[in-house]
């Protein structure tokens, strides 16, 4: 350290150390004098005492800078020399180590940011999330880690393990500051939402445990700073503005800081609403209290002194205490001893959660890992790259170096120098990569599978970035240099003055082995694109099942707007009747839950043939009205369609099934359905129940089976029961078969909603085409990527194979020349040049390896 | 016959500064007087080795130097030691103290025969 400051005060201790030689000098010279000696004879001799004053001077000063930094500064000269002189050398290895450490950097940036960035509160480190781990036999609603409402405020109570505990849970509320209502992304939270995570107002108050109180009296809303910005245009007076959330008028209490985005990366909330007014946030949700529906995520705040595992261990008790609790609450009684059983063994999990919570991250990690080694693995390449583009210059750089070896220069000084030359280089790479990186990662974000990703997703290069470059860049030089420094450093003398032109056989095995490392590198790359390429063509192949040309979903939410009961299933009959009327759409109909976005409502079934019997795992679910495999193009294999008569009065889920007016309930199973449960006997007539629990009927007659179509993503294939839709199992994603363009079909369905109510907005409008394309999107993703991947590593193998045949050609050109003068023809000397290129029998063994390693990693 | 002035031997002269400046802080050239009077003129400084010497002694840290007034009324690099130098000095003198212990041992033995 000391002889690196030293470096910036050479000037002033170089100035000190002549004052002090002359000095002694003068004094010396002085002393002489008196003693007797005429002056030019005294100064003659304190010259020959001191030895050469210049001497003298390196001497000190390689005390003060150490060797080595004084070498590396002229090494440094040196090669920014000579790199110049050679310059498609240099562009060629600069580009190749760009093109790895800008494509490593990209992702080092996505994955920085979506799965160990932490959040921008106070103390991210000490946030934990709790997890259900066993039964907990509740109704769900969302995704990953849920739990209830009231285990949330249970643990509230737990302050000797926490600083404090927060619950929320993400949902779309239609928005409205007086004009047209907007669907708007918001959070649910719990009134400690807020303190817990450190977050502070940028104007007005956050929500606060008095917000969180008493259910439906929290008529109080927090924005976003960006959606302040946004929709209201940062107006200053916003805190106490009236604003309609689903039709409940509700007050501004603030703005939150402008960094906060809440805790998942992907979904960013607009407005944050107290959990107390969930019913009026979630229309027909009356539940929150109620401990058998899970619907929150549960986050807390460890105390400083307490440790993961010892909140974990100390909150057991308390949560055995509950579990006991809840099974002698009356609604318990519908539960199977088993179930009961199951239920009672579950135990809560704690994990870290300084990234918070996001569905992004539970997605992508690992697809984001997988992409990251590949490019790894080309910036390996790179590498190699490089490293062998430094051993052909090498052996054209042998005279000079033998030249200098003969001068005395020692060969770690040679090594260094070459050393020098690849971080150099290396730098220069890097550089252009950390410029080429933010074009690359909004690449990147435009392929995940998440729109409002986007959102929270950016492509700055900022100083954690420049580190990883810097380290990167680093390593790539050491990693590249080191193979010919060491090259440099083995060559005899004696030998390498000898030799003419030629190098020693060592250098070429070794430039060898680095073309079979790298064809064995851009092999695993190319079979592994081949692979992902074959999975997505492969599903894309299969499709899901149905005809997605000229087919469009779109969804709108009329409870959102506050209809519900007859009002509603008026509305929606005017909309179907308007889309039937319509002539440029062909057929239509309705579902209760999209397809193709990922989730499911899932349930048991109870299922009597002759016996009973419970599914032994969940059913995938879905009310449609009559018409929707029709419309979808999915063939009925056996028996029937819904018919109008079916679709009359169905009653929630888990609740007894309804009843048409011929006092039939009807049901509907794919065909998977009867493969796990009806072996080959005739799946009609059988009669299932809805849910596992001991009191469940089975009322429902199996009226038709119809083929499998894909339901969550085109990957699964799942045992599927359908219900017909009706009033209280309403149905608002409608499914269209249309003439024409997807504009067309767009514009008379905009007619015909705004026919029926100008105020309703649409949720979403999307061809299934487009559907499919974002629920493979990661498939997409990794196969493009790696596609791109296998074309670049083949592109730098194949710079790196010839840079060693040119090479190779090089050294023989005398051989070839007296070849030729031999007689040889034109053609037996490409022959000759090729078959080296293919390899003698020592070097095809190696080609056979370097196929088993591709083959092999691939596999 | 040997001569009557020798040279530092190899390694001895950084302690033999060490010993020096642990008497008094001392510019270079002092140093160097000083050995050659103490030593009666036997020990002989190599002057081209001295300035290395004491540059490689600052930089380790066991030696601080200042400028001052010398004696002559010119400005002159004063070197002392640092509380770390006293103890290198210790050291080193204890193991000196060792080795010529061993060595005379090997002597009186060869004496003794």
């Amino acid at each position: 350290m000391n002889r690196i400051l030293n470096w910036f005060r050479l000037r002033r201790l170089e100035g000190d150390l002549d004052r002090e030689l002359q000095y002694h000098i003068d004094r010396r010279v002085t002393d002489l004098i008196h003693s007797g000696l005429p002056e030019p004879e005294a100064k003659r001799r304190v010259a020959l005492e001191l030895g050469g004053a210049t001497q003298l001077r390196e001497e000190v000063r390689d005390i003060w800078l150490s060797r080595w930094l004084r070498d590396f500064v002229h090494d440094l000269r040196f090669s920014v020399r000579s790199i110049l002189r050679s310059p498609s050398f240099t562009a060629t290895a600069v580009l190749s180590l760009a093109l790895g450490i800008g494509a490593t950097t990209a992702l080092y940036s996505l994955i920085d940011q979506i799965v160990l960035r932490a959040l921008p509160v106070d103390h991210p480190e000490r946030l934990v999330l709790f997890d259900w781990s066993g039964e907990q036999l509740a109704e769900t609603f969302g995704t990953d880690n849920l739990m209830s409402y009231p285990i949330c405020r249970d643990l509230q109570q737990q302050k000797q393990f926490f600083d404090g505990v927060f619950c929320r849970a993400e949902t779309t509320v239609n928005f409205s500051t007086g004009g047209e209502p907007r669907l708007t992304a918001a959070e649910l939270v719990s009134g400690t939402y807020f303190s817990v995570l450190g977050v502070s107002p940028a104007l007005g108050r956050l929500l606060t445990m008095d917000d969180d109180q008493v259910p439906g009296s929290s008529p109080v809303v927090v924005l976003s700073y960006d959606f302040w910005k946004k929709q209201f245009g940062g107006a200053p007076d916003i805190v106490g503005r009236k604003v309609l959330v689903n039709q409940h008028p509700m007050t501004v209490v603030g703005v939150a800081a402008p960094t906060f985005h809440g805790i998942d990366v992907g979904e960013v909330p607009s407005v944050w609403i107290p959990a107390v007014m969930s019913a009026q946030s979630i229309p027909g949700f009356e539940t929150m209290l109620d401990r058998r529906t899970r619907w929150m995520q549960i986050l807390g705040r460890l105390k400083q002194n307490v440790s993961l595992a010892e909140a974990k261990t100390g909150l057991q008790p308390w949560f055995n205490a509950m579990l006991d609790e809840d099974t002698r609450r009356t609604d318990f009684s519908r539960f199977s001893a088993e179930q009961r059983r199951q239920f009672l063994a579950s135990t809560l999990d704690l994990t870290a959660a300084p990234e918070g919570h996001s569905v992004l991250l539970h997605d992508l990690s690992r697809p984001l890992w997988v992409l990251f080694v590949a490019t790894a693995m080309l910036l390996a390449l790179a590498c190699l790259n490089v490293a062998g583009l430094f051993l052909a210059r090498g052996s054209a750089r042998h005279r000079e170096i033998s030249t200098r070896l003969a001068l005395g220069a020692s060969r770690g000084r040679i090594g260094r120098q070459l050393l020098t030359d690849s971080v150099f280089l290396a730098f220069a790479g890097g550089l252009l990569g950390v410029v080429m990186a933010p074009i690359a990662v909004r690449a990147l974000i435009a392929f995940l599978p998440v729109d409002s990703a986007a959102n929270n997703l950016h492509a700055h290069v900022d100083t954690r970035l420049l580190l990883f470059a810097f380290l990167v860049s680093l390593l790539t030089g050491f990693l590249a240099g080191s193979a010919p420094a060491l090259q440099a450093g083995r060559k005899s003398l004696d030998s390498a003055l000898r030799e003419r032109g030629g190098t020693p056989s060592g250098s070429l095995a070794l430039r060898r082995a680095i073309v079979t490392a790298q064809i064995a590198f851009t092999l695993i790359q190319v079979i592994a694109a081949g692979l992902f390429v074959r999975t997505l063509s492969g599903l894309l192949v299969k499709g899901p099942g149905f005809d997605t040309s000229s087919l469009i979903s779109f969804g709108i939410k009329p409870a959102l707007n506050g209809y519900s009961g007859d009002v509603e299933s008026r509305l929606i009959r005017r909309i179907t009747e308007g889309l039937r009327d319509s002539s440029s759409i062909q057929a239509s109909a309705i579902a209760h839950d999209q397809l193709l976005l990922g989730g499911a409502w899932s349930n048991s079934l109870t299922i009597q043939a002759g016996e009973r019997y419970i599914t032994d795992r969940e059913v995938q679910m879905n009310a449609v009205s009559p018409g929707f495999f029709a419309t979808l193009g999915a063939r009925i294999v056996a028996g029937r369609d819904f018919n109008e008569h079916d679709a009359l009065n169905v009653i929630a889920a888990n609740q007894s099934l309804p009843v048409s007016q011929t006092g039939q309930r009807a049901v509907i199973v794919n065909v998977a359905f009867v493969k796990r449960y009806f072996g080959g006997r005739n799946p009609l007539g059988a009669r299932v129940a809805m849910g596992s629990a001991p009191d469940a009927k089975p009322d429902s007659e199996i009226v038709g089976v119809v083929e499998n179509i894909s339901y969550r993503n085109v990957r699964e294939q799942w045992e599927q029961a359908y219900f017909p839709v009706g009033t209280e199992l309403s149905g608002s994603n409608f499914y269209v078969r249309f003439r024409g363009t997807p504009e067309s079909a767009f514009r008379s369905i905009r007619a015909i909603l705004s026919n029926a109510d100008p105020t309703l907005p649409i949720s979403y409008f999307r061809t299934l085409d487009e559907q499919i394309d974002r629920s493979l999107n990661t498939e997409r993703m990794l196969a493009a990527l790696s596609s791109s991947f296998g074309t670049l590593a083949l592109l730098l193998s194949l710079v790196g194979l010839y840079g060693v045949m040119s090479f190779v050609v090089t050294q023989r050109t005398r051989e070839i020349g007296i070849r030729l003068a031999l007689g040889a023809t034109r053609l037996s000397t490409i022959w000759l040049v090729l078959r080296d290129c293919a390899g003698d029998d020592r070097r095809r063994n190696g080609d056979c390896a370097t196929w088993r390693l591709g083959v092999g990693a691939s596999c | 016959m040997p001569s009557a002035r020798f040279p530092i031997p190899q390694g001895t002269l950084d302690m033999l500064i060490l010993q020096i400046l642990s008497l008094e802080p001392a510019h270079g050239y002092g140093i160097a007087q000083r050995i050659e009077q103490i030593s009666k003129s036997v020990v002989q400084v190599n002057q081209g080795s001295l300035y290395p010497a004491l540059h490689r002694l600052e930089q380790r840290g066991w030696l601080k130097a200042d400028w001052k007034e010398s004696e002559t009324g010119r400005e002159a690099k004063f070197y002392s030691l640092t509380r770390s130098g006293h103890k290198q000095l210790r050291s080193e003198k204890d193991s000196w103290v060792r080795l010529t212990g061993a060595v005379q041992l090997i002597f009186d033995e060869g004496a003794a025969q």
